[in-house]
């Protein structure tokens, strides 16, 4: 497998940027990242292996339905704290379907197979208890709530995950500091405050308000699904850097994409392939790159042996 | 064939029909009543509404009582402390009301004192009224109100308060409360308008039939906000309005907790520039019925309309929306918009609209819409995947809906 050297694999990459300012942006993320692994990897050697507390996610031999049609046909995949994860495949092949499968879209039928969250089985769980645990999913295409001012939505999130908790709810002054706080990082105007969730938005503004939420709600897992559709570069900069501020080594992140573009601003620690169902291959950075470069072909289900 | 509905109505018309100097208008009306009918299902007006108990049903005159001011200051608005009138089973009580804020030139009287001192005006616009009117329901008002109120606001006169009208019930007894509003508002007059009912025998199924009739000259702007809640009688409210040139008028009606209600609406752009806005706002549970009707009449160039009737519905509750824009031969440039929109939650509610356009100028601008809409799964699961419940989710889905319609002055008006 081609494994690119990671100077060239920046500055190839980064058409929008000098070379050497990615190449330090990378630097400092690298090492961050190295250290969290390096943590990591001690954990793993010590505790982590009769307590769960490292491990975010867990799916094991995923199998689900919709309207009888299977999707996704024995999804393995492990998320530990700290990591960063994307998930890569064509269309159809089911990225989108674990995304919402996971958040607990009654649309779909999990036929077997087991997921762990922060070491409890969710499957069973309605979609706002799993959101009360700290998952969160970002949509593909999110809803317009029309008449729904985004602060009435976002503190009525907020509270019901606090409420859900057994933590004193926020009142209204504190809510509205955090959420300013939180729109400044995430660079959404104040003015998006009293309009409607979503309510005409254009694509690049539904996707920073998905954004704004994941900041609000701080999630212990965020799932992002194709965020990077629709976006411009400065958009996807402004993403990008409000998903890397609220990463820390206490959370994960799944990004699913279809295209390599967004792991040039976020990099992740592994990229995994789904095609028919399943994961047929995973692998470093490097990986997404690969794909860019041959597409998805020469990744064939039946050739892969786990 | 003659229900005990019709029966004892008959009783209490003809108790009250002679008692001032409005009997002639009222005989006419009862007359003209006798002639069409009340109607049935079989009229096409009338044809989604559910009222079989209603015809078994008897109601009494309403009788005069006396109460106190203390009793009624509770329901007044914080700002109209000062400019309230109060009608006790129909009747105007001047004795209980506060005009003080409201300027000197400002005529406010019982309809049957107007009837003498704007002799000409009145009697000129009830033959009219009486020759035009269709609605059996407003015939019935005609012939069955007690002492109505007349209100004259002189051109230009600065009205800074809005004016609440009270409408007050007291007796256990179903009695049948029939109330006329008159208004004549002058050139470049601002006046909003609240009406508010307050029932001291929220028990009692009643038969409330309250009648607007607006006169809003040049340039005049009102508007009027009216609503019913938690109530268990039987509500026939009408509104019949002419705007004279640029006049604008804008009316707000909710509806919530109330077992039946019956707004119709008719309203003539008569002056170029013209303007009219009418928003309505149902929330209905039980076998609670809301019914709209609503005829506007483009009579002049450049004359603007826009409805926007919206329903709730839980359980077995009904709504139903009829309405209709004719735009004259003359009335080029029209603009005339109408969108019903019906948000159903329970399984056996029922909701239908029907719109209905009769235009006959060339140049317009016109759209109809309706809706009946479920709520809907992707936003549920926006909202759940967010951490909020799924009765939070609905409610928050519901007063989204609802937002659209704000309900000013009152409080909690939506909710």
């Amino acid at each position: 497998m081609l494994v690119p050297n990671h100077k060239s694999f920046y500055q190839d990459l980064r058409p929008g940027f000098s070379a050497g300012q990615s190449a330090e942006r990378a630097g400092i993320f690298e090492q961050a990242v190295k250290r969290e692994r390096e943590a990591q990897q001690n954990k793993d050697g010590s505790k982590i292996a009769e307590n769960f507390c490292g491990w975010v996610l867990e799916i094991k031999e995923l199998h689900v339905t919709i309207e009888g049609k299977p999707i996704l046909k024995g999804v393995n995949l492990t998320v530990r704290k700290g990591e960063i994860h994307a998930i890569m495949g064509p269309n159809g092949a089911g990225k989108s379907t674990l995304a919402k499968v996971l958040a607990g879209d009654p649309a779909y039928e999990v036929v077997s197979g087991e997921v762990l969250f922060l070491g409890q089985n969710i499957l069973e769980l309605d979609p706002e208890q799993r959101a009360h645990l700290g998952l969160f999913l970002g949509f593909q295409y999110p809803v317009e709530l029309p008449g729904i001012s985004n602060l009435q939505f976002l503190q009525t999130a907020y509270n019901a995950k606090r409420k859900a908790r057994s933590e004193p709810v926020l009142s209204d002054e504190e809510f509205q500091k955090l959420l300013d706080e939180r729109m400044e990082l995430v660079e959404v105007r104040s003015e998006f405050k009293l309009r409607g969730v979503n309510e005409g938005f254009s694509g690049g503004e539904k996707k920073r308000n998905e954004i704004l939420q994941m900041a609000v709600l701080a999630p212990a897992l965020a799932i992002l699904d194709e965020t990077d559709s629709g976006l411009d570069i400065d958009a996807m900069r402004i993403v990008a850097r409000g998903v890397s501020c609220l990463m820390n080594e206490e959370n994960a992140l799944l990004l699913i994409t279809h295209y390599q573009r967004l792991l040039d601003y976020i990099r992740p620690h592994f990229v995994h392939v789904i095609i028919d169902g399943k994961v047929v291959q995973s692998g470093g950075a490097e990986l997404a790159l690969e794909l860019e470069n041959k597409g998805y072909d020469w990744l064939h289900p039946a050739e892969v042996n786990v | 064939m003659t229900t005990p509905f019709q029966t004892s109505l008959k009783g209490v018309f003809e108790q009250s029909a002679q008692r001032d100097a409005l009997g002639a208008v009222r005989a006419k009306a009862w007359q003209q009543l006798e002639q069409c009918g009340l109607p049935t299902r079989k009229d096409e007006a009338f044809s989604y509404v559910s009222w079989r108990d209603l015809h078994e049903s008897v109601f009494q005159s309403s009788a005069p009582v006396s109460l106190q001011k203390s009793e009624i200051l509770q329901h007044v608005l914080p700002c109209c402390s000062h400019s309230h009138l109060v009608l006790v089973n129909g009747i105007f009580m001047p004795e209980l009301s506060d005009l003080s804020a409201l300027p000197a030139s400002i005529v406010l009287l019982p309809l049957a004192e107007a009837m003498r001192s704007h002799s000409a005006f009145l009697q000129n616009h009830f033959a009219k009224a009486l020759k035009e009117e269709k609605d059996p329901f407003v015939l019935l008002n005609l012939a069955l109100h007690a002492s109505g109120v007349f209100l004259y606001v002189p051109p230009k006169t600065g009205v800074v308060a809005p004016i609440q009208c009270l409408h007050v019930s007291q007796g256990s007894q179903p009695q049948a409360i029939a109330s006329r509003l008159h208004l004549l508002v002058g050139a470049q007059v601002q006046l909003e308008w609240i009406n508010s009912s307050v029932e001291l025998d929220p028990a009692a199924a009643h038969f409330f039939t309250t009648n607007m009739d607006l006169l809003l000259e040049e340039g005049a702007q009102v508007g009027v906000f009216q609503s019913a809640q938690h109530s268990s009688a039987w509500i026939f409210n009408a509104l019949r309005a002419t705007l004279k040139r640029s006049a604008c008028l804008k009316t707000v009606h909710h509806g919530v907790g109330a077992k039946f209600t019956r707004q119709s609406y008719r309203v003539r752009l008569s002056g170029e520039g013209s303007e009219v806005d009418l928003k309505g706002l149902s929330k209905l549970s039980g076998r609670e019925q809301a019914h709209a009707h609503v005829v506007i009449d483009h009579e002049a160039p450049h004359t603007r309309s826009n409805q926007l009737f919206k329903g709730v519905l839980f359980d077995a509750s009904q709504s139903s929306f009829d309405g209709k824009i004719i735009v004259r031969k003359e009335a080029q440039k029209t603009e005339a918009y109408q969108l019903n929109r019906h948000l159903i939650l329970g399984s056996a509610a029922v909701a239908n609209s029907k719109p209905n356009l009769e235009i006959f100028a060339d140049d317009v601008k016109a759209s109809h819409g309706a809706t009946v809409t479920q709520p809907d799964a992707a936003q549920l699961f926006y909202l759940k995947s967010r951490g909020i419940s799924q009765s939070g989710a609905q409610e928050l889905l519901i007063e989204g809906f609802c937002q659209e319609i704000p309900m000013p002055y009152m409080r909690g008006g939506a909710s």
